[in-house]
């Protein structure tokens, strides 16, 4: 498993790079300091980039016959999708360190930082059950297919602000405020702790599925 | 010395939508060559790749080198040299890069050997894998199967598609594998020139099951052309007769059962009214085939 890690390790540290090298651009630009832009960002940089990482390298997977090499090698079902499953999770871990880690540095209000840190968390986390929903879409229906339904999903969930907006009158200020009231008594260890599981238990589904 | 068959396939079951493969029998000892014949869909690759665990059975009981393919996947890649039907390697990687990358996963990993093999083949170490012909890709994947002490090779189909010469130059390499090394060979096509020239037992899968499985020197001796004139044979001998056919002054077909009837056939050979060919593997396979359609 350590091998195809080290394989896919480049595609995942490329990716990261560049997000970082836009987050930071983002914060400069905002004059280094915790803004609702740079914790919005920050956050939606988090939980898209293990979907990102996951979505170029299956490209390179699907183009190149990938998993066809993979499996001639002594290397079980497990171990392959394993190894998927552990590269997201590692990019995501180390990604939100990094950004909570990057805002404790610039400080500020604390009870803003203590916001931001949950709302990282919460995004964080999202991303996992995300990326894993995705790899487990990739296997079970493949590349294009899933690619088209994903896709066709995300311009449908760009209405859902329109609609809330049109039907409910719930605007940018109400859904913010939501999210920080929601933030603010988030408990991160039972959150992480069930997320993790809930992964854990889409990698073992995927790695069913990977079987014809 | 172990006696261990290197394959064992009982009651093998596979279902799709509108495919059924179903294996009875098939086995293979060690130190033999066995070639997989049929037309394309006839399930050959579903076979080799249920071997490699790449696809799962729907029921029977399969043994590689005494190993179940689902329990012991990892083990039996460890010790199969495998060659699939499109070997696919990461298109912008070196030669090189392959090679060191897959010898990581092997524990009997033999570089000078697989450099032997790339200058046999003629194959640049410094060349990425998409600058390959697809019998460049074969060879490769050959080099890569044949470098890490393999005790049994399966191949799927790995000479469709390439040129006469490098088709020869595989075949013999496998055969200098299998006589010197006593190492077992599977080996799928439906080129049946190269089954004919490499394997000592054969078995023909027509629509998902094996319909003839021998030793290629007993279907010699049982499968012959007979070319015959009318009236000179019995009704039950030209009954038991595959692919029947009329020409201008004769009739020829194909017979199972030559040894068996070689009696029937010594007067009319001697007055000239029976005479009797050798038949290649590709007749036996389109009277399988023929037979197998009259059957329903």
């Amino acid at each position: 498993m350590w091998l195809i890690l080290k394989n896919t390790a480049k595609t995942a540290g490329g990716v990261f790079l560049m997000v970082a090298l836009f987050v930071t651009g983002i914060f400069i630009l905002s004059g280094i300091s915790l803004t609702k832009t740079t914790i919005i960002i920050g956050g939606m940089m988090i939980f898209t980039l293990p979907v990102v990482t996951i979505i170029i390298r299956e490209q390179y997977e699907e183009k190149n016959k990938g998993y066809d090499f993979l499996a001639s090698l002594p290397l079980t079902r497990l171990e392959i999708t394993g190894a998927r499953f552990v590269l997201i999770l590692a990019v995501d871990v180390l990604f939100a360190a990094c950004l909570i880690g990057f805002f404790s540095l610039v400080g500020g209000d604390p009870g803003r930082l203590s916001l931001s840190r949950a709302f990282l968390l919460c995004c964080g986390l999202g991303g996992l059950i995300m990326a894993g929903l995705v790899l487990l879409g990739i296997f079970g229906l493949g590349y294009t297919r899933f690619l088209i339904i994903f896709l066709t999903f995300f311009v449908f969930l760009g209405f859902v602000p329109m609609l809330l907006l049109k039907v409910f009158d719930i605007g940018p200020k109400e859904i913010a405020a939501f999210v920080i009231d929601k933030m603010t008594g988030f408990q991160a260890i039972p959150a992480a702790a069930v997320v993790l599981l809930v992964y854990a238990g889409l990698f073992r589904l995927t790695a069913c599925l990977k079987m014809e | 010395m172990e006696t261990q068959p290197v394959l064992s396939l009982q009651h093998l079951e596979k279902k799709y939508r509108e495919f059924r493969l179903n294996i009875e029998s098939l086995c293979l000892e060690r130190g033999s060559i066995l070639g997989l014949i049929g037309p394309n869909g006839a399930g050959k690759t579903t076979t080799v790749k249920i071997l490699m665990n790449m696809i799962r059975r729907s029921g029977g009981e399969v043994r590689v080198l005494g190993l179940n393919p689902r329990k012991d996947e990892k083990e039996i890649k460890q010790r199969v040299g495998y060659v699939g039907e499109e070997p696919a390697f990461y298109g912008d990687k070196t030669v090189d890069w392959t090679g060191k990358y897959v010898s990581g996963f092997f524990r009997k990993w033999d570089t000078n050997r697989f450099q032997e093999l790339l200058d046999r083949f003629a194959i640049s170490r410094s060349k990425k894998i998409q600058e390959l012909s697809k019998g460049m890709k074969v060879k490769l994947a050959l080099a890569l199967a044949l470098s890490h002490d393999a005790e049994f090779y399966i191949l799927d189909e790995p000479t469709a598609g390439l040129d006469p010469i490098i088709r020869r130059e595989v075949l013999e390499l496998l055969l200098a594998e299998s006589r010197e090394h006593e190492r077992s060979v599977l080996i799928s096509s439906h080129i049946t020139d190269d089954i004919s020239r490499l394997a000592d037992r054969i078995a023909f899968l027509v629509e998902g099951r094996v319909v003839l499985s021998r030793l290629k020197d007993d279907i010699n001796a049982d499968w012959k052309k007979i070319h015959y004139k009318r009236g000179a044979l019995d009704k039950d001998t030209t009954a038991s007769l595959f692919s029947r056919k009329e020409h201008a002054f004769s009739l020829s077909g194909i017979t199972n059962k030559f040894q068996e009837l070689k009696q029937k056939f010594e007067k009319p050979v001697l007055d000239g009214d029976v005479k009797v060919e050798n038949v290649d593997l590709d007749d036996i396979l389109i009277a399988l085939v023929e037979g197998e359609k009259s059957c329903g």
